[in-house]
This record gives C-alpha cells, sequence and structure tokens, in this order.
C-alpha cells in the first residue's frame, strides 16, 4: 500500500512505545524513592538515583535462593531437553528403524494434550514418586519437548546424509557420528533449543507453584509473587525485583536473538 | 534402504535406543497422565482418593454455574485477545516488509516482551493499573478526566459508558477482564509479528510484481495477493493463538491478585476468572482434585471441538502456495 516512509516511520514509532512503555516505568521507578514512585504528577526520570533499592530488595526477601532454585531448574531443564532431543532427532533423521513414522507422529500427538490436564495427575504422580518439593519434580516433567524435537530435526536433515553414509561405510558408530559430526554442525540450533527451554523454565509459574511448597525450594517466579504481596506498598522494591527477575532473559535473548527469532519465526515455536 | 533380513539389527535397535529418553519422558509426563487424569477424574479424590464415584463429577461441573461462567470469561477473553494479536502483528509485519531503515530494532523491540517472565511484566501492569497511583489514572488526572478502577472494576464497559440502568453489571466482558486482554496483546503481538514477518519474506518478490504488471496496487495488491498467501499463516496463528490463550494461566493470576496462597485469584466478583483458573483454585485452595480433572476433562473437550471447527473453516478457506 502507498504510505509514505515518514508515515510507516511514526506507526512503528507508536508501537515501539508503547511496547516499551512498561519496561521503561519499571526500571525508571525501581530507582526512585517510595514517595516519588508514587508522586502526582508523575516523573518519568527519577530526581534521586536510589541504586540501593536492589540491594534493599535482595535483602526482603531470599533472592539468592530463588535465582539459585531457578537457575538449577533452568539449566537442568535446558540440559535435558537438549540432549534428549538431539537424541530422538538424531534417530529421525539419519536412522532407519520399523515404525519411525507412526513413532514421529505419536510424539507429535502428544502435543495435543493440554496442560490443564497433565498439570493435576502429574502433582499426583511427583508426589507417590516422593519428588514434591525437590528439584527432580521441577526438571524431569520438563525434560522433554516435541517442538524442539521437531527444531533439531530440521536442523539435522540439512546435513547431506551422503556423510552419514560414508562415515557408516569406515565403520564409524552412530554415537560417534552423532557427537563429532551432527553436533558439531548443528551448534546455534542445539543452543536455540537449549536457550528456548531455559527461558521457558525459568519463565514458569503454574508448575512450581504447584510441586513445591517451601520458601527455601522457590523460584524466582514464585518468589517475586510472594514478595509482591509481602511489599504491596513499596513498589520501588517490587519494580527493583521485577528488574532482576526480567534481566537475565532479555540478556540471554540479545545474546542470541537472532537466531531465536529465526527459530521461531520459521517454526512458530512458542516459548 | 533397510535390508529385509536385517530390520532388527543393531542398526535398527539404535534408533529406538535414541528414540527411548525423549520417549520415556514424553509417556510419563504426556500420555500417562492424560489416562490417569480420566482414572482420577472417576473418583471423589481430597489429598489422596476417597471414594469411586463413577462420572458424576462430570454431572457436577456440567451443571455447576460457577464452571459456565468460567468459561463464558474465557470466550470473552480469547474472542477479545485472538483477532487483535493477529491483526496487529500482520500489519507491524507488513510495515516491517518494506526493506525500511531499523527494521532489525524494530523487531527486536516488539518481540521483547514474549521472552519476559508474565510474572514480572503482570506485576508492573498491575501497577500501571493501579486504581490509586498507578500511571493510566495519572494520565487521566492530568487530562481532567475520571479515574477509573482498572483491574478493580467488574462492570463492563458498556455499563460504565451507558447512562446508569440501560445495561445489566453483568452484561460482556468486565472493564478488569479487558485490562488483562490488553497486557496479553501487549505480550504476545511481537510473537505474532515474528512469524508473519517470516511468512510474509517467502512470498517470493516476482508474484508481487506479476500483479503490478498486471495493474494491482495498493489496497488491491493486499487483498488479492498478500492476503491470499500468508493465508497458511494466518490459519496457523489463529489455531495456536486460540490454544494458547483459552490455556493461560500466569497473566491473568498475576493480574488479578493470585499470590503463593491463590487467594483472591480471578476476582473482582469472579469477572477474571477464566476456566484455567477456575481448575487451578477448585484443586490447589479446595483440593477437589477429582472435581478439578474432570473439569479439565470438560474444558479439553471444548478445545478439541473448537480446534477440530478451525481445523474444517481452515481447509475450505485458505489458500497454499503450489
Amino acid at each position: 500500500m502507498r504510505i509514505s516512509r515518514t508515515a510507516v516511520h511514526i506507526l512503528l514509532l507508536c508501537g515501539a512505545v508503547a511496547t516499551t512503555l512498561p519496561f521503561f516505568w519499571m526500571l525508571s521507578s525501581s530507582l526512585k524513592s517510595n514517595v516519588e514512585a508514587i508522586r502526582f504528577p508523575p516523573t518519568l526520570v527519577p530526581q534521586e538515583w536510589l541504586w540501593q533499592n536492589y540491594v534493599r530488595a535482595l535483602a526482603a526477601a531470599p533472592f539468592p535462593r530463588y535465582f539459585l532454585n531457578s537457575l538449577i531448574q533452568s539449566t537442568g531443564v535446558a540440559a535435558c531437553v537438549t540432549l534428549t532431543s538431539a537424541l530422538a532427532a538424531y534417530a529421525f533423521a539419519f536412522l532407519e528403524f520399523p515404525g519411525r513414522r507412526l513413532i514421529f507422529g505419536a510424539f507429535v500427538a502428544t502435543l495435543l494434550v493440554p496442560p490443564e490436564i497433565t498439570l493435576i495427575p502429574n502433582f499426583v504422580v511427583i508426589t507417590a514418586l516422593h519428588w514434591y518439593n525437590t528439584f527432580l519434580a521441577l526438571i524431569i516433567p520438563l525434560g522433554a519437548s516435541v517442538l524442539s524435537i521437531f527444531l533439531l530435526r530440521q536442523a539435522f536433515l540439512a546435513i547431506p546424509r551422503d556423510l552419514h553414509d560414508a562415515a557408516r561405510a569406515d565403520g564409524c558408530s552412530s554415537g560417534y557420528f552423532l557427537w563429532r559430526i551432527v553436533v558439531p554442525l548443528s551448534g546455534p540450533s542445539l543452543a536455540v533449543v537449549g536457550l528456548l527451554a531455559f527461558l521457558r523454565a525459568w519463565n514458569d509459574l503454574l508448575w512450581p507453584l504447584v510441586a513445591t511448597s517451601t520458601e527455601n525450594m522457590r523460584t524466582v517466579q514464585v518468589g517475586l509473587l510472594a514478595f509482591s504481596q509481602n511489599v504491596s506498598t513499596e513498589y520501588n522494591l517490587l519494580m527493583a525485583a521485577t528488574v532482576m527477575t526480567v534481566l537475565p532473559t532479555v540478556a540471554a535473548f540479545l545474546l542470541a536473538q537472532r537466531q531465536i527469532i529465526e527459530g521461531i519465526g520459521t517454526t512458530g515455536l512458542r516459548g | 534402504m533397510v535390508r529385509p533380513g536385517a530390520r532388527w539389527g543393531r542398526g535398527n535397535l539404535a534408533g529406538y535406543l535414541y528414540l527411548a529418553p525423549a520417549g520415556a519422558l514424553l509417556l510419563a509426563f504426556h500420555v500417562y497422565p492424560l489416562f490417569y487424569g480420566a482414572y482420577v477424574s472417576l473418583f471423589r479424590w481430597g489429598l489422596t482418593k476417597e471414594a469411586f464415584v463413577g462420572p458424576s463429577n462430570y454431572w457436577g461441573v456440567l451443571r455447576d454455574t460457577d464452571f459456565w461462567r468460567s468459561l463464558l470469561v474465557t470466550v470473552y477473553y480469547v474472542v477479545g485477545v485472538v483477532p487483535v494479536e493477529i491483526v496487529l502483528g500482520f500489519l507491524i509485519a507488513s510495515l516491517l516488509a518494506r526493506k525500511i531503515h531499523g527494521r532489525a530494532a524494530y523487531r527486536l523491540v516488539y518481540f521483547l516482551p514474549y521472552i519476559t517472565s508474565m510474572v514480572a511484566m503482570g506485576l508492573v501492569w498491575s501497577w500501571i493499573f493501579n486504581a490509586n497511583f498507578g500511571l493510566f489514572n495519572s494520565l487521566l488526572r492530568l487530562l481532567h478526566l475520571p479515574p477509573q478502577r482498572w483491574l478493580l472494576e467488574p462492570r463492563s464497559i458498556l455499563a460504565l459508558l451507558l447512562p446508569a440502568g440501560a445495561f445489566s453489571a453483568t452484561a460482556g466482558p468486565s472493564l478488569a477482564l479487558i485490562c488483562v486482554a490488553i497486557v496479553t496483546i501487549w505480550y504476545y503481538t511481537g510473537f505474532h509479528v515474528v512469524v508473519y514477518l517470516a511468512g510474509l519474506t517467502a512470498i517470493p518478490a516476482e508474484v508481487h510484481e506479476a500483479a503490478r504488471l498486471d495493474g494491482a496496487e495498493g489496497w488491491r495488491q493486499m487483498r488479492w495477493i498478500t492476503l491470499p498467501l500468508i493465508s497458511p499463516t494466518t490459519f496457523f496463528l489463529a489455531v495456536i493463538a486460540t490454544i494458547g490463550a483459552f490455556q493461560s494461566f500466569a497473566i491473568v493470576y498475576t493480574l488479578t491478585g493470585g499470590g503463593v496462597s491463590g487467594a483472591e485469584a480471578g476476582g473482582p466478583l469472579g469477572t477474571t476468572r477464566v476456566a484455567t483458573l477456575f481448575i487451578f483454585t477448585t484443586f490447589y485452595n479446595e483440593f477437589r482434585v477429582g472435581y478439578a480433572t474432570a473439569a479439565a476433562f470438560v474444558v479439553f473437550v471444548i478445545l478439541l471441538a473448537l480446534t477440530g471447527l478451525q481445523m474444517r473453516i481452515g481447509e475450505r478457506r485458505v489458500h497454499y502456495l503450489g
């Protein structure tokens, strides 16, 4: 359609401002005094930059513990998903075995099972296994992802099959081939799959809320929610805590944004 | 090719071994729970199994006005969120598809909400919407407009705009639910932009060129070339956005005051209590596990029917290239 370049930029800038406003407000408020944070009319830039809000927020709740728990959970999930997906994607992309298409279809079909249904049975299962309130409960149920398998399978299919046949003819084992040829060639895809699994686990609320109950097992999201109720009148501290929760994911995203955006754009992988 | 004699040889076994870890986890935490849930839903089940009650949990759910109300709220939410996400996503993506300056930067900015946590952004937004000293009410005060209760307002937007008594308080989605929808749209639009952008750039330039030679410009180019060619992407996004919105939890829960105790979630007056919140609070706060699981199955069947309907409509309307 014929819209001038200036108009396009004005429209896009309006959208960009609307998108970033909450981030700006969060950052700005996290540095204000609480009096300034709720002042009318609102100040856009803090008059006084109170960096100690971050120290105070950290001291007001066991955030280091929450971060450690989330780090263990998210790293565990990322490692688990990357490993199980790489193995499965390798089988689907390179190996011949009876029922391969059927099994692939069955894997994809599990996407239809909604989290509402699995939530309660999984809770009953981890309780029966005595995993309630442990890292096993936070990690293992999230350890396989069909969308990740799908993404890696696509990446592996881009590797010439001749390479596989030649390696086989030379007596190379499939494990050696996967580890020495496929993995190095698909580094970026593996990184994206791992990172997306990390982000998904880091940002998850429902499962850690259900699978843990004690404060020392709380993840960042559950801890932040608890914190929000304890300091409901100190918005500057609450905003400092939300900044700290969001910062690691934004940093990870900025590091690998091109790969993540392309991975999502082409596969529609949701989180 | 597999040699007939070697079907169960070493090479074949390897395939199953490589699939085993992912397969076992999917089986244990996605497939088995489906059957186990069906079993649980037939019992009165509190902290543990209590008594077999047959299908009576299902009859209970189907007669539960709170459940149907939560479904109505879900429908308002889905209908309010999905079309807006798709239209906004498409408009922004088609502006960005013009190879303008700063395209990568815009894409990055729009995508940013999607990788942040819903809990954190829910808290930021619930303060922006705060009735006493939130940003929005500050803006209204600067414009000398009456402040709103935003997330605490159970009345519908029609009831607020029209003279008192013109509409009943329960007509349409509450202002609180509309606020939740706005945050959801803010969160997901960037995802739609990115998927649309990938779809738009995949349309060969020659197709547009040929249409231009035939005299199609501007709106006609959009109506007869771009929209039909992008329709598989639109269809795909409509299906997954509907499923996603049906399953929204963290964003609604955080915005409506759900904390670690689960109290208050779904307020004011239950006008933001979507189906997932109904299931969650029935299970988590009331410990009616069998009943909650039955409700989850009813929601699942409804969602399955809805997706099936979308697929049927999509089959007839979607144009695939080639």
